[in-house]
């Protein structure tokens, strides 16, 4: 029996080894390939570029779906479109952009209806790799929790430093590249692209977390302080997507108006399947335009 | 709990401790142990349907001393036939009754009778299948004198409901299992890390090969219409891969699970994708289950019909393979899938091949020479055939499928399909080619051509990574729904 | 002994097969469960006896089988 246990305890070391060297690897040729190395450049436009701006926080429905070269050209204004993915979650994302922010900038929160029901301080392998593999220095955006529950990702991360189609032969999704992204971080790529086939979402499911709400607000307090603005807005759904989960989405409406500078109405912001691209929150450029302008149009009726 | 779950690790591991460390050789103890486990286990899946499970233990029990005890024949035939009956009369409640109800409504909507007919809401005693087929075997091998019956009933209600086995095989006889479970186990060391090996063997088929290959042949199966002849026929060999890597890989851990505990489970499965004829096939297939068709439904029918001489044999045997198709569930796809199999051996019977001996001539660098190599591949793409009639949800539909399948034009690229069609792929041909290499072991992992000590363990933990960076999460082990 | 021998080497097609009390199916190449269903139905017309399924699973080897001929014959 002791000779079983110390084989086991062997095993576990060698595997332990494994691990602890692929860890401290560099990231993967297809992992700096990711959409999620387009915080640099996002980064560079939030330090580099001068007010007035306005600064898009958010998930991949804000990404694929605006053109920021409609806001600049109608508006005289810079749009920084910071949003990546979803899983990232929102404690980072706003810990992660407060740095930058200016005086005179003005935010806006077009979040998927997803985030209100989930957790404030998400984790995810998105959010592992965005302190791994983009940048370390990132670490100092997440709390206790969150480093916590980030442990359990570290073997399958750093096992898949070993794997060959990391290094060749990988067919990432075009896009979901770091190339994608476009001068003002909109993603672009797939604008010549035809329409896939979108299955609507199910219904969604659970309550308004209310430390979602309590988040934003801190964040937007914080904004205020460095002299900027926020405002919340609504996503780009689907209308089968829209349909299935309206009484949640109401119920979302009314906990924004409550306590936010809200642009629009969510009805405004549906979408027939003639605009999406991949997803129910993904648009095509006819429908990124259209966003666009909707959104613009409800900006000035709130700087009147 | 599946095995490759947490909550079952935790549970093993507990077991493991208290058996060899708080019990170590004490073989009342441990035994009490195991029965407590198993229905813990079986619980933890579904408590509502322990009761049965334990009922049905007593009555097996009793009956199997009543059979050995009696001198008198009749009385002997009469205490069988009532477990037989019993057993049988259970299973058929639990999984075919509402199977009955709406086949013989449908004959009479058919026939323009109008019924009124309800089905009922059964639900299915998980591992009925399974521990039904250790309990009639246990009595028919008592009445047959092969066995004698245990007065240990803690012995025997763990042969029935063993945890590794319950819910998916193998299934064990009385008289292989019983006496292990009444022998002192002493912890063997070689017997230990075999079964981990095995474990880690399972985990590998399970995990990298069959939940990856799912997610394929779900996405095709679903809209086939869509798809062309080459994209059907991906997907319905990877459907029989992902099958044989699914439930050979979780009875590799079941196996593995037993050794770890002392005992020698049943081997369930020889390589049956290198078959040379579809009777060979079935010798190397889900094992346990055509051996015990084979002594209690298949040897007694050819008795009965054996005037009839090779059609007397064809008789036995499609009824033989109808029943091993119903055993799969009650649809009528699984009927026509066993029909299939009988059908196939035809030929066989007809032409006397079925009696010779079935070897596969190895040539140059231990490749097949290519007249086996084509028997291979025709036997393989029967096993296909049948397999798309299994994965049906219809008979209609695996009509439709297959009439898709070899419709013009065959061949185009693969649209729409998820990247993991390219691991599973690739994947199923590593799976062939380290098992064609293996084939003379249990179980691939068992010998391997490294002397070195460390250098194995290296390779054990390449097969953890791969299973952590290509391991699907996938779902239940598609033989629990049996 | 000697009837069942030479139905032994017809069903079987070995024609210089010699029977002795140890020899089981292992033994021979071509007598499985199949064949032996033929060898069984061939000595029942060939001696005018009845099997029952109970004898077939205690026939391991040819000593059982020709032990169980013999208590059918008397």
């Amino acid at each position: 029996m002791h000779k079983f246990i110390l084989k086991i305890a062997q095993f576990f070391l060698v595997c332990f080894c494994f691990i602890a060297i692929g860890f401290f690897l560099p990231p993967t040729p297809r992992a700096k390939t990711s959409l999620l190395f387009g915080e640099v450049r996002k980064d560079s436009l939030l330090k580099n570029v001068k007010t007035p701006r306005v600064i898009f926080v958010g998930d991949s429905n804000v990404s694929f779906g605006l053109n920021g070269q409609i806001i600049k050209d109608s508006l005289g204004i810079y749009p920084i479109n910071t949003t990546i993915h979803f899983s990232i979650g929102l404690q980072y994302m706003f810990k992660h952009t407060l740095p930058y922010i200016k005086s005179g900038d003005v935010v806006i929160l077009p979040l998927i209806y997803g985030f209100y029901l989930d957790t404030y301080d998400k984790t995810s392998e998105e959010l592992f790799r965005m302190v791994m593999d983009v940048d370390k220095n990132n670490l100092k955006y997440l709390n206790k929790e969150q480093i916590l529950h980030l442990i359990p990702y570290i073997p399958k991360y750093a096992l898949t430093k070993f794997d060959p189609f990391e290094y060749v032969g990988f067919i990432n999704n075009k896009w979901y590249e770091v190339t994608s992204f476009n001068e003002f971080g909109d993603v672009t790529a797939h604008w010549n692209e035809g329409n896939q086939y979108v299955a609507p979402m199910p219904p969604m499911s659970g309550s308004i977390n209310p430390a979602v709400i309590n988040g934003i607000k801190e964040f937007e307090q914080e904004v205020v302080k460095k002299g900027g603005s926020v405002f919340l807005s609504y996503p780009c759904p689907q209308d089968a997507t829209f349909r299935n989960s309206v009484d949640i989405i109401n119920a979302i409406q009314q906990a924004l108006e409550a306590n936010f500078n809200v642009l629009g109405t969510p009805q405004r912001y549906i979408m027939p399947d003639s605009l999406l691209f991949n997803a129910p929150y993904h648009l095509n450029k006819k429908g990124a335009d259209r966003r666009t302008k909707l959104l613009i149009e409800d900006w000035k009726l709130v700087k009147r | 709990m599946l095995f490759n779950s947490l909550p079952f690790f935790i549970f093993f591991v507990v077991v493991f401790f208290l058996y060899y460390f708080v019990f170590k050789e004490k073989t009342k103890s441990q035994n009490v142990l195991l029965l407590v486990a198993n229905y813990f286990f079986y619980a933890w899946v579904d408590w509502r349907l322990l009761p049965l499970l334990i009922v049905s233990t007593l009555i097996f029990y009793g009956l199997g001393i009543a059979i050995f005890n009696t001198n008198n024949e009749k009385r002997k035939s009469l205490f069988c036939t009532l477990g037989v009956v019993f057993g049988l009369g259970v299973l058929g409640y639990f999984k075919y009754v509402n199977f009955f109800i709406t086949s013989l409504s449908d004959l009479f909507e058919s026939l323009g009778l109008h019924t009124n007919w309800h089905t009922f809401k059964i639900l299915v005693p998980i591992g009925i299948s399974f521990y039904t087929f250790r309990l009639l075997s246990y009595v028919l091998d008592i009445h047959r004198e092969e066995c004698e019956p245990t007065r240990n009933f803690v012995a025997f209600a763990t042969y029935v409901a063993f945890f590794p086995c319950i819910l998916s095989g193998p299934i064990d006889r009385p008289n292989k299992l019983i006496p292990q479970i009444e022998t002192k186990r002493i912890f063997n060391y070689s017997l230990a890390t075999d079964g981990l090996r095995q474990i880690l063997w399972g985990l590998f088929k399970k995990m990298v090969i069959a939940d990856n290959c799912a997610g394929v042949v779900d996405r095709i199966w679903e809209n086939y219409t869509d798809h062309s002849g080459s994209t059907l026929a991906l997907g319905a060999i990877l459907c029989s891969i992902q099958v044989y890597a699914d439930f050979s890989g979780y009875t590799d851990m079941a196996i593995g699970i037993g050794k770890l505990l002392g005992f020698r489970l049943t081997k369930n499965f020889n390589y049956p994708f290198f078959s040379k004829n579809i009777a060979d096939y079935w010798k190397k297939w889900h094992i346990s289950l055509t051996s015990w068709l084979t002594d209690y439904v298949f040897t007694p029918l050819n008795f009965t019909f054996r005037k009839l001489k090779k059609w007397g044999v064809i008789l036995a045997v499609l009824v033989n393979f109808t029943l091993v198709g119903l055993w799969h569930g009650a649809n009528w796809n699984f009927v026509a899938f066993g029909v299939f199999h009988g059908l196939l051996y035809i030929p066989l019977i007809l032409s006397g091949v079925l009696s010779k001996e079935v070897k596969i001539e190895t040539g140059k660098w231990g490749l097949p020479q290519l007249k086996d190599f084509c028997q291979m591949l025709l036997t393989f793409f029967l096993v296909v055939i049948g397999g798309i009639i299994f994965k049906s949800g219809s008979i209609a539909e695996a009509w439709h499928f297959v009439a898709r399948l070899f419709s013009f034009p065959f061949f185009s690229i693969p649209v729409g399909l998820p990247r993991v069609t390219l691991y599973a792929s690739v994947f199923s041909v590593v799976l062939i080619i380290v098992e064609w290499i293996g084939r003379h072991n249990d179980y691939t992992l068992e010998r391997i051509p490294i002397k070195s000590g460390l250098l194995r363990l290296v390779l054990y933990a390449i097969i953890v990574g791969t299973i952590i960076v290509y391991g699907n999460k996938g779902g239940a082990f598609i033989y629990f729904q049996f | 002994m000697d009837k069942i021998q030479s139905i032994f080497r017809t069903v079987l097609k070995h024609d210089d097969l010699i029977l002795t009390e140890n020899l089981s199916a292992n033994d021979v190449q071509g007598w499985d469960s199949l064949s032996h269903m033929l060898l069984i139905s061939e000595i029942e017309s060939a001696l005018n006896i009845k099997f029952k399924l109970k004898d077939l699973n205690k026939m391991k080897q040819v000593g059982d089988l020709v032990d169980i001929v013999l208590s059918k014959l008397s």
